[in-house]
């Protein structure tokens, strides 16, 4: 009964976090996908810039998420941005940008060359290429790069908490240090089903960005 | 558009991949490239929508280097076909057809007349298949729809890099037939690229061998078969070449006119010419010189039409011991006569 208690009394911060939340990875989101897709996209063509841009960003990924967030309050404190949502939306940018990089570099590679040389031998621009073939037979696996990088974000933003940018994080480090359950439960249910649901429609998603022609494949 | 290459090469790093490629491919014809895997072939059908750019020499089409032209323009205006790969996964049958079309900007009327015009000269029914997905057609198919697709702006010059290579036996054979159909209809200059000999000799007019980025030979098929100029040349054509040759030629390329016409043989006794026709609305059958210098006239019937292959001429004279057959065609028109000596090669 507590625990029921708990829910009706704080509902409104329990909304209000759950916002907030959402906020940083709904900010996070469009960077990430600019940045990892575009990224993934410009270097698909150097095969030795591709090897080095991957290696970088799987260093990044190694840097554990609460020295992450450590970091960016240092580097951004000068700026008068060190506390609240920025450096956090930045953290989760940065650990975003593998597998949305690795996924659209793999998705770009495994287009087969004999098809771009069929492209390219009608007539077709670069340009042309690349928004008429690559990225729409690209699109699924570079969507389901999204996808994890937003499921893992959703986990990792919690750490927000601690650089005080708020969100779910604060019902389980809160309510660790005070030693109530309530709190840790609801963080955790709360961020279970938000990574579940975000997974489940991104899905969705990706199967109505797949273009027809390549739906058989699922 | 007939194309030259003068002293062409092309290296990648320290390795010739083609050297001093100096050889005119015919207008309107089929030229076959034929060699060993990394004989150079697929690299000289890219050089020429520079897919890959040469090192050095020049390459005139209708007398112009492909240089004064703009890329992207010069492969529109040429036919490309590759192994079914090649489709767009994504595109319809339609769309993928549309392709060059739409890059020229034709109007949308236009565009679908033709798709459905093309898919008719393959021999695929565009009800049936305009609106699916390459996944969802036969490998025969596909093929098809690649060839449909690298004719829709009415290209003068198709490239062909095996095209047929990924298809079985009994189909590869029917996909030929169709493109020596379409060939016959529309006159392209065809460059046709395949490691099998069979199909060089049944669809090239003229064939030209590689071996490690140099041509070994280049002449039609039939002197290529009767003169091979080297070991590497018979090896390539093999033991089944002469009759493969035999197989494929049409009865159109043997006739003769060493024949006289008659609608009666009452007082026959010497001919000069070699058969005698007897023909009066139709074809009734012919006599041999052979025949009336051994003093017993005999009428036969048997006779060829132009489409026919050599071998099935060869076959009716050894049937019936005879060295020459009237060939007419469907309509009863008496085209000429084909002769024994004339078929066998030295």
């Amino acid at each position: 009964m507590n625990y029921i208690n708990y829910l009706i009394v704080n509902k409104d911060i329990i909304i209000k976090e759950l916002f907030n939340h959402l906020q940083i990875i709904l900010y996070a989101l469009p960077f990430a996908i600019l940045i990892g897709v575009g990224t993934g996209i410009l270097i698909s063509k150097h095969q030795k810039l591709s090897k080095y841009v991957l290696y970088l960003t799987s260093i990044l990924m190694t840097i554990p998420s609460p020295a992450l967030f450590g970091i960016m309050v240092i580097i951004l404190g000068p700026f008068k941005l060190g506390l609240g949502k920025p450096p956090a939306i930045i953290a989760l940018v940065i650990y975003s940008l593998l597998p949305m990089i690795r996924n659209t570099l793999s998705a770009i590679k495994s287009i087969s060359k004999e098809m771009i040389d069929s492209a390219k031998g009608m007539g077709m621009t670069e340009m042309q290429i690349l928004f008429k073939i690559k990225i729409p037979l690209s699109l699924p696996i570079i969507m389901s790069g999204i996808r994890n990088s937003i499921v893992m974000g959703i986990g990792i933003a919690a750490i927000g908490y601690y650089i005080s940018a708020g969100g779910l994080g604060y019902f389980i480090f809160a309510g660790l240090s005070r030693g109530r359950y309530e709190m840790i439960i609801t963080g955790i249910i709360l961020l279970a089903s938000l990574g579940m649901g975000f997974n489940y429609l991104l899905l969705k998603i990706e199967s109505l960005l797949t273009p027809k022609g390549l739906r058989f494949k699922n | 558009m007939p194309i030259k290459f003068i002293n062409v090469s092309k290296k990648f790093k320290d390795v010739y991949a083609v050297k001093n490629l100096n050889f005119e491919i015919d207008d309107k014809k089929i030229t076959v490239l034929i060699g060993p895997s990394g004989c150079g072939k697929t690299t000289t059908l890219k050089l020429i929508n520079r897919l890959i750019e040469r090192t050095s020499g020049e390459i005139l089409i209708n007398g112009l280097s492909i240089d004064k032209i703009d890329k992207i323009e010069l492969r529109r205006k040429i036919g490309y076909v590759i192994q079914e790969i090649g489709l767009f996964p994504h595109y319809t049958v339609f769309d993928n057809i549309a392709v060059v079309p739409k890059l020229l900007n034709w109007p949308k009327n236009k565009i679908k007349n033709r798709v459905i015009e093309l898919l008719n000269l393959v021999n695929l029914d565009f009800k049936e298949v305009i609106n699916k997905y390459p996944y969802e057609l036969s490998g025969g198919q596909r093929q098809r729809v690649g060839v449909a697709r690298a004719l829709a702006a009415d290209p003068e010059l198709l490239l062909m890099d095996e095209p047929f290579g990924a298809i079985d036996p009994i189909n590869r054979e029917i996909l030929q037939d169709v493109l020596l159909n379409i060939q016959k209809k529309l006159k392209k200059t065809i460059l046709f690229v395949t490691h099998d000999i069979r199909e060089a000799i049944k669809l090239g007019d003229k064939i030209a061998v590689f071996k490690d980025g140099e041509i070994q030979q280049y002449d039609s098929t039939i002197n290529l078969i009767k003169n091979p100029k080297n070991k590497f040349i018979e090896n390539i054509l093999g033991i089944n070449a002469k009759l493969n040759y035999l197989e494929f030629v049409k009865v159109e390329k043997f006739i003769e006119k060493d024949f006289l016409v008659t609608n009666s043989i009452s007082n026959i006794n010497k001919i000069e010419k070699e058969c005698l026709i007897i023909f009066t609305n139709k074809f009734e059958g012919f006599v041999l010189k052979t025949d009336i210098k051994k003093g017993h006239i005999k009428i036969r019937n048997d006779y060829v039409t132009p489409d026919q292959s050599v071998l099935e001429a060869l076959n009716i004279m050894f049937k019936h011991n005879i060295h020459c057959l009237p060939v007419i065609e469907k309509n009863n028109e008496i085209k000429g006569i084909i002769k024994y000596e004339k078929i066998i090669l030295k």
